[in-house]
């Protein structure tokens, strides 16, 4: 499970985002990319300083202005089940060779994709 | 073997990218932040632009003896660190580090590491 995976799998869930800045976000993560850049809504912005606060129902951060983020501990769970669901499938479609020569990182990072744009449409809706 | 038992068998799994990452125990880590943040916890993944996770991650405030107020431990959970703000992630001595009481620790302030 790499550190981006985490974080694919903390969709939908809240989370606390710092800026290099020292602003933090409380908000719940919408989508991310491989950029760590982020969509939140219903956020809570507030100050370096931590005197003043913001609400913005919506926002994006690019990647590179995150210090830090923290995610709910039951995150690594959420993971771990994820994992093994595509290990079963693996498991189901058998070995055919062709295939079988992609990385097994590539394809989980393929399915992740497809599961979140599912999800995004949803709460739009 | 015969023929049909190498018909049959599995082909080998497929090497995974990053092995030296993904096959290591999780192990209990010191991490210094470019803000000069200290921060213990266990390393759980980590990737190539070093984004660390940590869990159970607990930060060490440390004060000088002039400061009323006493050094602290605050826990903070499940963190990923983005690797920009990485300066240094060790391995701890458990046995060691067990010992010391971090709250009645004393000493100056880590400063950051960001001069522009």
């Amino acid at each position: 499970m790499l550190p981006l995976g985490l974080l694919t799998a903390a969709q939908g869930h809240p989370m606390l985002v710092e800026l290099k800045n020292g602003e933090t976000l409380n908000g719940h993560l919408v989508a991310c990319d491989n950029y760590m850049n982020l969509t939140l809504k219903e956020v809570v912005q507030t100050s370096p300083e931590g005197d003043k606060f913001f609400r913005l129902p919506e926002c994006y951060v690019r990647g590179n202005n995150i210090k830090y983020l923290r995610v709910p501990d039951e995150i690594v769970d959420v993971v771990k089940e994820q994992q093994s669901q595509q290990q079963n499938q693996q498991g189901q479609r058998g070995g055919r060779g062709g295939r079988g020569d992609y990385g097994r990182g590539g394809r989980g990072d393929r399915g992740r994709g497809r599961g979140d744009r599912g999800r995004g449409r949803g709460g739009r809706g | 073997m015969s023929l049909n038992a190498y018909i049959n068998s599995k082909p080998p799994p497929p090497p995974s990218p990053y092995p030296q990452l993904t096959s290591l125990p999780p192990e209990k880590v010191l991490l210094l932040t470019v803000d000069g943040r200290t921060l213990t916890g266990t390393l759980v993944s980590c990737d190539q632009v070093t984004n660390l996770v940590l869990k159970d991650t607990i930060e060490r405030i440390i004060r000088p003896p002039d400061d009323n107020e006493p050094s602290a431990e605050q826990p903070h959970g499940l963190y990923l660190v983005r690797g920009d703000n990485v300066v240094v992630c060790g391995l701890v001595d458990e046995e060691v580090d067990g010992r010391i009481d971090w709250t009645k620790v004393r000493g100056g302030v880590v400063g950051g590491t960001k001069h522009v």
